[in-house]
């Protein structure tokens, strides 16, 4: 049922095209490109389009085909990451706390509320200017403030579940209360976990490149999306292409991510499930707003 | 009422005190010393650096450091810039009214554009319009702020010439060049808040028009247009108001990168100078005064939305 809706839903579709294709840039870059995204060529500095240089070269000479693909595994690599991180910190933080209840889950919503006082891209830029400008600080800043979003989405999953009848029934038949927790109960948490992560991933591409934009994030020559945008703003007169191709880089991964979550979230949702059975493809007329970044 | 805003208020108070503790361990997360890194390992004698060290009160054990920090801080004593030595609370004073104006203008932006929007696509759901709308909502939160502002100053500065790429001036002395600097940054910022508050106009109207009084007033025989505009619309702007509100933080976030691309002199183009100039101090003023601000913000729509809407006091 949910992948039928999926695939009847023609704006998650695409954005899944766009999702596979951004992955596929990233993992095959080198072979969709000969060129090295590193080497200079000052003869040849901002050249436009050309049968040599697909995307035309920057203010280096360097082809900026091979490093929106490069650029590409950054993003995804930072994406995939800080995701994880926050998964990995949020997760069992708030199913404990949905959980065990009490005390220890006032705290830690209370830790994870001031997580989220701030707004995402100052955390993010406090603490890489902390530790220091690298793809790992960076995404350990963004995973951190991925946490408390992870946490508060397993505890409320948790804390709908812990009082379905299958869950009484595990605490009747004697399974130990961390047992229900772990084979009971996540296992029916996922979907809107799922569905967060993937707009936590598009989140993490503009946060990384906007920290590289700063000039915080990956430091140059590594052609990170938003370091490629932060170089090419003094050239914009002469050449606003070196600025235009790694932003919509950045728009068309973003969107896709973005597209595939919405459709995730239509098709997982029970209460959307009959309405959109019935009319397939009008899954983002229902979608309600969502917080940015 | 009351019972509702003092529980508001007292969730603030464990809220407040981890965000001091984030705030303060951020600093310390610095490898190394962090006097070494503000004012680089050789270039000062070693007078200057105990001077500094104690200053920031490194010399104390953690949590003595940190209750002396947040005493300090409760004296409304956000310490010293180490590079110009001016005080910290100054130089956030100076900038922070040009960041509140940038987000005002932006939310003013995003309202004028999501409002007809958002009830043009509600009034004709699931026609082009509609879909139009929903596009230009899922562009505002997919293109980042930064390239948007680089395209708008691509068009309006370097193409047309109508405006100035970036710069600022003060609204009282020089009100036209003011709103002329103010312009694209607002557009920028305000465009990409418009998405997210489009989307939330449609679902709202759309929710008010399949209310029982909608269908009341339309039996009486009121015009369409009366019933969007008389009860539908005003039953729904609570909730968008709302998300306006909310959205505070995602501006403050957003204004920090927009104000690098316009060089607007805000609290963003002063945090991102001081990471550059290592001067963590005001670093780690600007992030508590930003996260300080939010939440009170937070909780002022939380508590007026409350005011507004009874039946959110029961949930």
């Amino acid at each position: 049922m949910t992948l039928r809706l999926f695939a009847h839903n023609r704006l998650a579709l695409g954005g899944a095209v766009l999702v596979v294709l951004v992955v596929t840039a990233a993992a095959m870059g080198p072979v969709l490109s000969t060129q090295d995204p590193l080497a200079m060529d000052l003869g040849a500095r901002l050249q436009a389009p050309s049968g040599e240089h697909a995307l035309g070269t920057d203010q280096f000479g360097r082809d900026l085909l091979a490093r929106i693909l490069h650029g590409a595994r950054i993003s995804v690599q930072v994406g995939l990451v800080a995701v994880a991180i926050g998964f990995a910190l949020g997760l069992p933080l708030g199913a404990a706390a949905a959980f065990v209840g009490g005390m220890f889950d006032h705290v830690a919503m209370r830790i994870m509320d001031a997580i989220l006082a701030f707004p995402a891209i100052l955390l993010a830029l406090a603490i890489v200017a902390a530790l220091g400008p690298d793809i790992t600080n960076v995404m350990i800043a963004i995973g951190v403030r991925y946490a408390p979003i992870f946490a508060r989405i397993a505890r409320a999953a948790v804390l709908a579940e812990r009082e379905k009848e299958y869950v009484i029934a595990a605490q009747a038949l004697g399974q130990p209360g961390f047992a229900i927790l772990t084979r009971e109960i996540l296992p029916n948490c996922w979907a809107p976990l799922l569905v967060q992560a993937s707009a936590s991933f598009a989140q993490a591409i503009i946060i990384e490149s906007s920290l590289s934009f700063i000039g915080v994030g990956m430091p140059p020559p590594t052609p990170s999306w938003g370091t490629m945008l932060f170089e090419a703003r003094g050239f914009l007169e002469r050449a606003p292409l070196v600025a235009i191709f790694p932003g919509l880089a950045i728009c068309l991964a973003v969107l896709g991510f973005n597209l595939m979550g919405d459709g995730l979230r239509d098709a997982l949702d029970p209460r959307l499930r009959s309405e959109l059975g019935r009319s397939a493809g009008g899954a983002m007329a229902l979608a309600p707003a969502r917080g940015g970044r | 009422m009351i019972e509702f805003l003092a529980r508001r208020l007292l969730v603030l108070i464990p809220v407040l005190f981890f965000m001091s503790v984030i705030v303060f361990g951020v600093l310390r997360l610095i490898p190394g010393d962090p006097v070494d890194v503000m004012m680089g390992a050789d270039q000062v004698d070693a007078q200057t650096r105990q001077a500094l060290r104690h200053e920031l009160g490194l010399d104390l054990s953690l949590p003595h450091q940190y209750l002396r920090w947040v005493g300090r801080v409760g004296r409304g004593d956000l310490g010293r810039s180490v590079r110009n030595r001016e005080s910290v609370i100054a130089l956030i004073a100076d900038k922070l009214p040009k960041t509140l104006l940038l987000t005002a203008a932006s939310s003013l932006v995003a309202l004028v554009v999501a409002l007809p929007l958002g009830i043009l696509a509600a009034v004709r759901r699931n026609t082009g319009a509609d879909y139009a709308a929903m596009v230009f909502a899922l562009l505002g939160v997919s293109v980042p702020n930064f390239f948007l502002g680089i395209v708008l100053v691509l068009a309006f500065a370097v193409g047309l010439g109508w405006l100035p790429s970036q710069g600022y001036a003060s609204l009282v002395m020089q009100p036209v060049q003011a709103l002329q600097y103010l312009l694209l940054p607002a557009l920028t910022l305000g465009l990409a808040m418009a998405g997210v508050v489009t989307r939330m106009v449609r679902s709202s109207v759309l929710e008010a028009i399949g209310q029982d009084y909608v269908r009341t007033a339309r039996a009486k025989g009121l015009s369409e247009r009366g019933v969007v505009w008389k009860h539908a619309l005003k039953n729904a702007l609570i909730p968008t108001v709302t998300v306006v509100g909310l959205q505070f933080g995602t501006l403050l976030g957003g204004a920090v990168v927009v104000e690098q691309v316009f060089s607007w002199p805000g609290i963003g183009w002063l945090v991102v100078h001081s990471i550059f100039a290592r001067d963590y101090p005001v670093v780690q003023g600007v992030t508590l005064v930003v996260g300080v601000l939010f939440v009170v913000i937070n909780t002022a729509v939380d508590v007026l939305y409350s005011a507004l809407d009874p039946r959110v006091r029961v949930a």
